[in-house]
């Protein structure tokens, strides 16, 4: 047994102790045998010299409370006893600034949601077995179906002249070292169309819209880019990853809502990359049916002319990059040289797949 | 009597003081001003929404510390020593672990079939239990930082015993309650109380509860059946439309219109819902009786307590909060409808304000809410404790020092990052 002090580094108080080992612990306890505390004697170490010169000894530099004792040898001998190292001190901390730790976070946000995450999305997405990809692609593709036309049924468009001159259209995509996909119209006035695992899903509003049926061509195009490319799934990883990101840096500031607006805007800087590519895989298709490129900047243009071009704040929030931009660079692509000799379709069968969704698939029968 | 550190070298040193003297009894005195906590609340909304959240930190440590020096016992006050940076810097190191996890569960969840209801149900299963897993830890951190940050007198609170413990203790008990649609609640709470309890300190005092469950039971099984019963009589109700739903996908992939949706039973759900208010009332009569039971098992070496509170003041709380929270609603629901007119005034260009008028109008609700969880309830219910708590033979406190342990240098990371801490 060993006597001592117990000194309460905060108010100063002493109180005289009895230090033991107790079950592998420094138990401190009054004279009257009351327990004050149990330090662990592997962490007790002396702390930095005080004015008084006095050896202090305590768990930690910043700790509330220390220990006094006369004869520090005897003290450092007891803890050894327990596993306590000899000549173990206590050093004071240096605290690393606040502007630092802001600095570093900042970068490292940064870093991940422009650079890590895109990459790790870009290596994952590939590994997604064909099959998964297919089946939330089917999932997908009819669920956005069911969406955009309003009903509890996926129905598509499937009028006989109007599936013809589809299929003559679809015959000039490539045929071989693409993914297998399903090519349907479904009747949505709005102009639009995407792409999903296996599917290429236009509206019959971005038909009746085209100039031209290279045009519309252009269009399907454009959508087996994001396909060919694998753009999907690496875009919901991508989307999923970064929004986790911003509503865990954000915090639950405004429930989540914030979140997902900012996660937008984060994620839409990277799909407007994809909608270039997608623009340039199209443009190339085009040439190599000896069509011109401008059918597709036509399209843009009468599109730009309808819902006009968007302004700054809209383009940034928006997944696609201005329309005026992508004109542009339409425009720009060489001319086809031989060009085609006769357009993709006749003016009949054009007239035929504008009007496509005449019939629709799937006439409901009640059970 | 207590020595300074002049005495050292000149004679023995004697106790210190408090040893015995006349048994006192206290009650907390909470002196806080709603305007001025409102205008806290204001300054620090302004900041977090400049900051994107950033600011959040530094609004929580203001409100703490507020809050806390604004309770004194003995006329001597609370005080909250935590600071920001600790909060920051603890969140950013969760952040290292969530980050990962949460980012995993997103790409699982992205991948599983929207329209596959037994995989969507597991899956869900799967993200709860891991999310419950994580609350617990990050109960464990939150506490011990909030109470190694409480001082009274100079003196530190903390929790001792480690997270693999707290961990195990709590998941066992909990998943208890699982089989037994929460009937073992009053037993469950009554082990959790003793053992939080016991490993909660206040300088070199340990508190200790011995509570039980005796006397809790009828109270907690009328609750618990009025409860069962609203769930049950809505299920019911609601039963079909679910069987609807249900059978969607097969509709689906035989290509074929599905049904009608069926309607509701909205007698049995009219019942379900009208005895909510009941299972209310008969579970404020239970919590008061539990918040009395276990205070009174409570102790602090010498230092005793009661708690007899009413429970009509304990459902009168959130019952206003709620009240309050609805008026917030209608409002941003007035202001969007305002806005909508204000466009179609302005000749219906739907523009910049459109888009962020929604936005807006959702967030100053938000906003909203958490001020009236501060000012109001929060405030109430300090108010609550301090009508109704009785500390007896507060004259010991003298006698308790400092502790040894160290305080953790870093805030509550993992609870900031999984959800509001609520102060």
């Amino acid at each position: 047994m060993l006597e001592g002090f117990y000194e309460d580094r905060v108010s100063r108080r002493l109180v005289p102790v009895e230090l033991t080992l107790d079950a592998g612990m420094l138990r401190i306890a009054q004279p009257d045998g009351r327990e004050l505390d149990r330090w662990n004697p592997r962490t007790v170490a002396v702390l930095p010299a005080e004015p008084d010169g006095r050896p202090r000894f305590a768990l930690a530099v910043d700790a509330h409370a220390a220990l006094l004792v006369e004869d520090a040898g005897r003290f450092t001998a007891l803890l050894q006893q327990a596993g306590g190292r000899a000549g173990k001190a206590h050093r004071r901390r240096r605290e690393v600034p606040l502007l630092i730790w802001i600095g570093g976070a900042t970068a490292s946000t940064l870093l991940l949601a422009f650079f890590v995450l895109p990459m790790l999305a870009g290596i994952l997405a590939p590994m997604i077995p064909e099959g998964v990809q297919r089946r939330l692609g089917d999932q997908v593709a009819d669920l956005a179906t069911m969406l955009l036309t309003q009903s509890t049924v996926a129905r598509e468009c499937v009028d006989p002249a109007g599936k013809q001159a589809l299929d003559k259209l679809r015959a000039l995509l490539p045929q071989s070292g693409v993914p297998d996909f399903r090519l349907r119209v479904i009747q949505v006035e709005l102009p639009n169309a995407f792409a999903v695992p296996g599917h290429i899903v236009v509206t019959d509003g971005i038909l009746k819209i085209s100039p031209s049926p290279e045009a519309a061509l252009a269009v399907m195009g454009h959508e087996l880019g994001h396909i060919v490319y694998g753009h999907s799934m690496e875009r919901v990883m991508r989307y999923t990853l970064t929004s986790t990101l911003v509503s865990l840096v954000i915090g639950d500031f405004g429930g989540g809502f914030m979140a997902v607006a900012v996660g937008r805007m984060v994620e839409a800087g990277f799909s407007q990359d994809q909608e270039r590519q997608a623009d340039t895989y199209a443009a190339q298709l085009l040439h190599q049916d000896g069509y011109s490129a401008r059918s597709m900047a036509m399209l843009f243009e009468k599109m730009r002319a309808k819902i006009g071009d968007e302004g700054k704040f809209e383009s940034w929030l928006g997944s696609h990059p201005q329309l005026s931009e992508r004109i542009a660079s339409l425009r720009a692509q060489p001319e086809p040289q031989p060009p085609a000799a006769e357009p993709a379709l006749t003016a009949r069968e054009w007239r035929a797949l504008q009007g496509i969704c005449a019939t629709l698939s799937n006439p409901p029968v009640a059970r | 009597m207590t020595i300074s550190q002049e005495n050292w070298g000149q004679g023995e040193p004697v106790h210190a003081a408090g040893d015995g003297g006349e048994p006192r009894s206290a009650r907390l005195a909470v002196a806080v001003s709603r305007g001025a906590l409102l205008a806290l609340a204001l300054k620090n909304l302004f900041f977090t929404i400049l900051t994107i959240g950033f600011y959040r930190f530094w609004a929580r440590t203001h409100v703490r510390r507020r809050l806390w020096g604004s309770v004194s016992i003995q006329g001597q006050p609370l005080a909250y020593t935590g600071r920001a940076k600790e909060l920051f810097v603890g969140f950013l190191l969760a952040l290292v672990i969530l980050l990962p996890a949460f980012g995993l569960i997103g790409l699982v969840g992205a991948l599983v079939p929207p329209t596959s209801v037994g995989a969507q149900m597991l899956f869900q299963g799967g993200v709860f239990l891991v999310l419950g897993v994580l609350g617990v830890m990050a109960l464990y951190f939150a506490r011990r930082y909030l109470l190694t940050r409480t001082v009274w007198r100079g003196i530190h609170a903390g929790q001792a015993g480690t997270l693999g413990r707290f961990m195990a203790i709590h998941i066992g008990y909990y998943l208890l309650l699982v089989p037994t649609l929460g009937l073992l609640n009053p037993w469950v709470q009554a082990r959790l109380y003793n053992y939080r309890t016991g490993i909660t300190f206040y300088g070199t005092q340990s508190f200790t509860a011995a509570a039980s469950s005796r006397g809790l039971w009828l109270r907690w099984l009328i609750c618990w059946a009025l409860a069962l019963l609203a769930y049950a009589l809505f299920f019911y109700g609601y039963w079909p439309v679910m069987e609807w739903a249900k059978s969607l996908p097969e509709w689906q992939v035989a290509g074929l219109p599905p049904p009608q949706q069926p309607t509701p039973l909205f007698l049995p759900m009219g019942l379900g819902i009208a005895l909510l208010p009941l299972a209310a009332i008969a579970y404020a009569f239970y919590n008061a009786a539990r918040l009395a039971r276990f205070t009174a098992a409570t102790q602090l070496g010498d230092i005793r307590f009661s708690f007899p509170v009413s429970p009509w003041r304990l459902l009168l709380i959130p019952l206003v909060a709620g009240l309050i929270m609805v008026g917030i609603v209608i409002v941003a629901g007035l202001l969007g409808v305002l806005t909508g007119f204000g466009i179609a005034a302005a000749g219906g260009t739907p523009g910049l304000l459109s888009a962020i008028g929604p936005f807006i109008i959702i967030l100053l609700a938000f906003a909203g809410i958490s001020i009236v969880n501060l000012v109001w309830t929060t405030v109430a219910y300090m108010k609550l404790v301090a009508r109704y708590l009785l500390i007896d033979n507060i004259q010991a406190a003298e006698d308790i020092l400092n502790r040894g342990m160290p305080a953790p240098r870093r805030g509550e990371g993992l609870a900031d990052a999984l959800g509001d801490v609520g102060i």
